[in-house]
């Protein structure tokens, strides 16, 4: 038998709160030991991260699927570059235009959505993924190309102590991307566990059901793009933040199914899935394809080729065998073998009998007035 | 008698085909009034084109305001709670957050309260609160539905089969605790129905649909008398 937890009980709150500061320690203890390449590779996996909780927010939470956010993370990374370098602009300036440019793109491709579901939204959003390196190329000449937020544009503020070297640098991004993540993670928690969170479900789960109580349906899944869109851009302006140049390929389809894969290896519609699906694959991705080449014990055909690529798809499609519902929901089926957290009980409802008279009282006066 | 829903020349569909052919129909308040028909008569277009869900013509009248140009969120804050064919319930949400899924029209505080009295009334739901609505039965959901189409503190509840798939006690469980909503706490309710049995017992007064119009309407007793209707709906 596992082990019952009262919710909002002392051990519950005690739980949640060593996980958080065991999470905080760990972000500091990388933060001052760790090598400037591996902040790197933490910092690109957070950016990962971040497009993930975008996506979950759309996909996860309000069922619509969007293979076009790449598009969203390189309008906002064009922007930062673009207007950075040549009108000047602040950096983070430069990210909250992104993010408005962003959202209202995200509205005008939350229309069609409004008409279209799953294999038909699918296509109009991969559609707009294949169009955005056409885009990108005819508007970006080689100076744009060449132009992110690298170099001397976005710089550690002095009261951090960070100086402008490179390991200095490293810190200053792998901070930067942890906070936007912390950020958006909030954002989409919040959002989740708030009336309109529930109102998101409810669409995704019985569009219906969900109008007739009340739900502005048309609002609600164009605004839900939009807010997604706009996450998907913070994650545009980390990468430009982090790379020397940018040119059209930065933001291909590709980006978008990564988004996709961290998620659902993760977990779909958890909070916490699209950020340890990004971890998981972002590290795994990695380590295959530095290590794997050099693997020789692999049977002859498989060895030569993309081996890095081949391996992740075999792990993937075992994955998802294992784990339909992501390492989020395995990780959860676990541990409800050992601890489960039961509901609050219900406040004694002295009250209600009363209140249930009262109003059949206030309902029939109310028509007796009327008659 | 005071009209609470009034129903004129009610025509609707869906793109090119009409299925209500324009018919009249009115629900007094404090009254149940139940809609009888077999398949394709067009009961459930009845109640999306009351809910606002699909275009509509002619014309309908809620509590004296005309309704047949809002949209379905604004009905739904006039007081018109439907609960869906098919129950509808959000498998992924608890039960708890169903019910307060269907208060979305009001952002008070009342809700907690709210939803204490009708576990009082859906004990069951009490029990499965933080359950996930997909892993209720059939009867479970269904009583969920009606529950969180209340929160929302309609002054007529549409209901669309809430038979449907149902085993014949939890039927009967049912039109109890919908009978007991209209006598005790005095809700117009409306209630769309092939099993015409029961429906006429709770029912004031009986409306039957026949490919998209009314071909009878009366008290449930001249109903329940009517030779035709009684072999075609009641069996005997």
């Amino acid at each position: 038998m596992p082990t019952a937890i009262k919710e909002s009980s002392p051990p519950h709150w005690l739980a949640r709160i060593l996980a958080v500061a065991v999470l905080a320690a760990l972000a500091l203890y990388i933060a001052s030991s760790a090598k400037p390449s591996t902040l790197g590779n933490i910092t690109e996996a957070c950016t990962l991260a971040v497009a993930a909780v975008a996506l979950n927010l759309l996909l996860g939470f309000n069922g619509q699927i969007s293979i076009g956010h790449s598009t969203f993370a390189g309008l906002a990374a064009f922007t930062a570059g673009y207007s950075v370098n040549f009108w000047r602009w602040n950096p983070y300036v430069s990210l909250a235009v992104g993010l408005v440019l962003c959202f209202v793109l995200g509205l005008a491709l939350g229309l069609p959505a409004l008409r279209l579901k799953g294999p038909y939204l699918a296509l109009v959003t991969l559609a707009v993924a294949f169009v955005w390196p056409t885009i990108a190329a005819k508007f970006l000449d080689k100076k744009v190309k060449a132009s992110t937020l690298k170099g001397t544009k976005l710089q550690p503020p002095t009261w951090t102590g960070l100086t402008n070297s490179r390991p200095d640098r490293a810190v200053f991004l792998y901070w930067l991307a942890v906070v936007i993540l912390v950020l958006a993670y909030v954002i989409v928690r919040n959002l989740r566990k708030s009336r309109i969170g529930r109102a998101l479900v409810a669409v995704r789960d019985n569009e219906t059901a969900a109008a007739v109580m009340g739900v502005n349906l048309k609002f609600t899944k164009t605004v839900t793009f939009g807010i997604s869109a706009a996450i998907a851009g913070a994650s545009g302006w980390l990468t430009a933040a982090r790379l020397d140049r940018l040119d059209e390929n930065s933001f291909t389809i590709l980006n978008s199914i990564k988004y996709l894969l961290a998620l659902f290896l993760g977990g779909a519609a958890t909070l916490a899935g699209p950020i340890v699906g990004a971890f998981v694959y972002y590290f795994v991705d990695d380590y295959l394809k530095t290590h794997a080449p050099t693997w020789h014990w692999l049977p002859g055909p498989i060895s030569k080729g993309p081996v890095a690529s081949f391996l992740l798809g075999t792990i993937v499609i075992i994955f998802v065998f294992i784990a339909p519902f992501g390492l989020v929901g395995f990780i959860k089926d676990q541990v409800r073998r050992v601890f489960v957290v039961t509901p609050r009980p219900l406040k004694q409802a002295v009250a209600s009998p009363e209140l249930i008279e009262h109003t059949s009282d206030a309902t029939a006066a109310e028509s007796s007035a009327q008659d | 008698m005071n009209a609470l829903l009034e129903v004129r020349s009610l025509r609707a569909g869906y793109g090119a085909v009409q299925v209500l052919h324009g018919f009249d129909m009115r629900v007094n308040e404090g009254e149940v009034a139940v809609i009888l028909g077999a398949n394709g008569a067009g009961k459930t277009t009845t109640m999306r084109a009351i809910s606002g869900m699909i275009q509509r013509k002619g014309s309908i009248v809620f509590d004296g305001e005309p309704i047949t140009r809002t949209p379905p969120h604004e009905i739904v804050r006039m007081g018109i709670a439907q609960v869906p064919q098919g129950r509808g319930t959000f498998t992924d949400l608890s039960v708890a957050d169903n019910l307060r899924a269907g208060a979305y029209v009001h952002k008070g505080i009342h809700i907690e309260s709210d939803m204490r009295e009708w576990y009082d009334v859906f004990p069951r739901l009490s029990e499965r609160r933080e359950q996930k609505a997909g892993s209720l039965s059939g009867g479970e959901q269904q009583m969920l539905a009606i529950a969180r189409a209340l929160m929302s503190k309609p002054r007529l509840l549409l209901c669309d089969e809430p038979s449907l798939g149902l085993a014949p006690i939890i039927t009967q469980e049912l039109f109890a605790i919908l009978q007991r909503l209209n006598t005790e706490n005095g809700l117009t309710i409306l209630v769309v129905e092939q099993n015409a049995n029961l429906a006429v017992k709770i029912a004031h007064s009986v409306f039957v649909l026949e490919t998209g119009s009314i071909v009878a309407s009366g008290t449930a007793d001249e109903i329940a008398n009517d030779d035709a209707v009684r072999k075609a709906y009641l069996g005997y």
